[in-house]
């Protein structure tokens, strides 16, 4: 609990945040770059970020990455007075965040969704949100069973009669 | 899951369509037979009119009748009535609605109207496990994560983003997940978007003479899918005949705005041969219509169409200007002149505009986007202009056929950059092809109607229920036809909502589905009421026919 840290700041003069994950690994970041982060955000307004920011659901793998998006498109939303600092154009981070999420193994993928989802940073949610629906669009239903390890839990009775009526999706 | 349900029509003064909306509701309009209701009764029946309302000035001169002082809605302006978008909350205020539409305010109205679907199985899974819970248990400890660890609002978000099919496809994966598609309404969202068709249950057929609809559909009624009584026995009773004699004239289906609980009725009117006091564009004063409107075109240039909201319970007049290069289609006279009680004239929605048949043969979009409406005149044909045609909806949105002598040809509304063109799509003389199954016909009838009648919930037959028309089964082969003359008598009852397929009747016997492609016939059985007892089967004694496409999921 390193009180004095949260309290330091960059050169630049923006107040720098801790952030612990689950597995106690700490990041600082400036106040622009987590305030991406709706829940974050509240924080800061609310004031208690004073501790450093426990996140006992995300790991800190998951985080690390996080971290890294959020500080890439930190340049959107504080390009105005900060140039120097993340003055990324358009097409490099749609190629960082293509490649973020590209690589990544379905069990990483969706945690990070769910860390997306709980500090509630729309943008990267959006992202792997829509990378999982690419990953299922043109896949039958067995194929979407194999590729994220579903149990299949309708009878043969019942899985006959809801393809009857879903017959439209399966024609031709 | 779903069930259906429908409305109706008596002489067919006053239309009223929904376009549909609501997953949980479906509504329709009907009118009853019968004139002459007694003032007394009259009188009583208003009282049931559950709500005072307001109707506002009318300001129009093209509506010379105010809404009477009560302010019911203008039902005694005699017209088409086209109900828009919704989500009705309870029985109890389609109860409502229905007697608002069911208080005839004047002497000689010959309808009501009505609506609806009854809530089909609100009983879906209540889902115990809350988002926060999975959250929990997916924490650090556990090394993998499955999609279905996601909390249901992540998979919405993912679901949501998916195209129709696929998005059906995942509906059979596993419960939860057909559960969540279900209870989120995703696939419901996005047919109201009209990505989706609905599935087809039948063909409505009103015959000549008979007072009641036929429903027309290769259906068992197992337990799930009868849900309403075939015998609209919601509907009001009708008090001139002390009975329950309604037909259901049409259905379309329309939008659902996300989260919009209300609809809009919109009501086209229609022009009798002989106009009474009661009649659209009957000026009282004078005590007969006025001649100079008789002699404009119609519709005007600023279409004035009451439409009636849930929103404000008002029926208000709302303006569509005309746009596009046509001139207004037809005067009123010429209007009044073409007036036939028996002439189908359907409606549709596509789109976010509604296409109607007029009287005189004409199309009038009405764009409820803009408030702007078009009239587009129909294909030439090649003998008379003003013969019947046969409005729907189909895969590539509206279409037209018209049948003659044997001979079908059907037009695909080509609205590319907001010019409206009719595109020939079929032309051929339907002869040939017919004779070839009429070949097989005593083979197949006896068949065919056992299947009509049979009602053994057995399994394959609840697998038919809701893909009535296969795309190969029973289709018979052309390459049999033989030579020699047929007397069969074509008519049109409707369109396949998602496969080009146009259903035939064959001299109100059998019921065809004819592929547009590939000019296949398939034998869907006989449709001839059982209560018939007209012999003239080559004329047209079908009165109003339209597939049912109810909502459910």
């Amino acid at each position: 609990m390193a009180a004095a840290a949260a309290e330091a700041t960059t050169d630049g003069g923006g107040k720098m945040i801790i952030l612990i994950s689950a597995d106690g690994k700490r990041f600082e970041v400036t106040e622009a770059v987590a305030s991406q982060s709706q829940l974050i955000s509240n924080m800061i307004e609310d004031d208690c970020t004073e501790n450093g920011v426990r996140l006992p659901n995300v790991d800190g793998d998951i985080l690390t990455m996080v971290v890294d998006y959020c500080n890439m498109h930190a340049g959107d939303a504080a390009a105005a007075g900060d140039t120097m600092k993340a003055s990324s154009t358009e097409e490099e981070l749609k190629k960082f965040d293509a490649e973020l999420v590209q690589a990544l193994e379905n069990p990483v993928l969706f945690k990070l969704i769910l860390a997306a989802n709980f500090l509630n940073i729309k943008s990267l949610l959006d992202m792997t949100c829509q990378r999982v629906a690419d990953m299922m669009s043109g896949k039958t239903p067995e194929q979407m069973r194999e590729t994220f390890s579903i149990e299949n839990d309708f009878t043969p009775e019942e899985e006959a009669a809801i393809r009857q009526e879903n017959a439209w999706a399966f024609d031709d | 899951m779903s069930s259906p349900v429908f409305v109706v029509v008596g002489f067919c003064l006053l239309r009223m369509f929904t376009l549909f909306p609501n997953p949980v509701y479906h509504v329709a309009a009907f009118s009853q037979i019968g004139n002459n209701r007694s003032e007394n009764t009259k009188e009583k029946y208003n009282h049931k009119v559950c709500k005072p309302r307001v109707c506002p000035g009318i300001s129009s001169p093209r509506w010379p009748m105010n809404c009477p002082a009560l302010g019911r809605q203008p039902a005694h302006y005699r017209g088409r009535v086209f109900v828009r978008s919704f989500d009705l909350e309870s029985t109890s205020k389609l109860a409502r609605t229905a007697s608002l539409f069911a208080s005839p305010p004047r002497r000689h109205l010959n309808l009501s109207i009505a609506w609806l679907d009854l809530p089909i199985d609100p009983c879906t899974t209540q889902r115990t496990v809350s988002s926060i819970d999975r959250l929990a248990f997916t924490s650090a400890s556990t090394g993998s994560i499955m999609v279905a660890a996601l909390p249901d609002d992540v998979l919405a978000e993912v679901l949501r983003r998916l195209a129709p099919r696929c998005l059906a496809a995942c509906r059979c994966v596993c419960k939860p997940w057909r559960d969540l598609v279900d209870d989120r309404r995703l696939l419901l969202l996005l047919r109201a978007e009209e990505l989706l068709p609905r599935p087809l249950a039948g063909i409505f057929l009103n015959f000549f003479g008979l007072f009641n609809s036929e429903f027309f559909a290769r259906r068992p009624s197992t337990g799930a899918a009868a849900a309403i009584s075939g015998d609209l026995d919601f509907l009001p009773t009708s008090t001139t005949y002390g009975s329950r004699e309604y037909q259901i004239q049409d259905h379309c289906n329309g939008p659902l705005d996300r989260g919009r609980r209300h609809y809009e009725v919109l009501l086209i009117p229609s022009f009798r041969r002989k106009p009474g006091p009661n009649d659209y564009l009957y000026d009282k004063l004078r005590g007969e219509v006025d001649p100079v409107l008789e002699a404009s075109t119609w519709p005007p240039a600023s279409y004035a169409i009451p439409v009636f909201s849930s929103r404000t319970w008002l029926w208000q007049e709302r303006s569509f200007a005309r746009e596009g290069g046509e001139e207004a289609a037809s005067t009123v006279a010429e209007m009044r002149s073409s007036w036939s009680s028996g002439q189908r004239m359907n409606a549709v929605y596509w789109r976010r505009a509604l296409y109607v048949h007029c009287q005189t043969n004409f199309v009038t979009r009405i764009s409820l986007n803009d408030n702007k409406y078009q009239v587009i005149k129909p294909p030439e044909f090649s003998d008379n202009r003003y013969s019947d045609f046969y409005l729907g909806k189909s895969k590539k949105g509206v279409y037209l056929a018209f049948c003659r002598d044997q001979c079908l040809k059907v037009w695909i509304l080509d609205e590319t950059f907001g010019e409206m063109k009719w595109e020939l799509k079929h032309d051929k003389d339907m002869r040939h092809i017919l004779l070839g199954c009429n070949n097989r016909q005593d083979d197949n009838m006896e068949e065919l109607d056992q299947k009509k009648v049979e009602c053994e919930p057995n399994k394959e037959a609840a697998l038919e229920k809701f893909e009535w028309i296969s795309d190969d089964e029973n289709v018979l082969d052309n390459e049999d036809r033989v030579t020699g003359a047929y007397h069969g008598y074509i008519d049109i009852i409707g369109f396949h909502p998602y496969k080009e397929i146009i259903f035939l009747s064959e001299s109100l016997k059998r019921g065809l589905a004819y592929h547009l492609s590939s000019s296949k016939v398939e034998d869907i059985g006989n449709l001839y009421p059982t209560s018939y007892n007209i012999h003239l089967i080559n004329e047209r004694f079908i009165t109003a026919s339209f597939p049912y496409t109810p909502c459910s999921m």
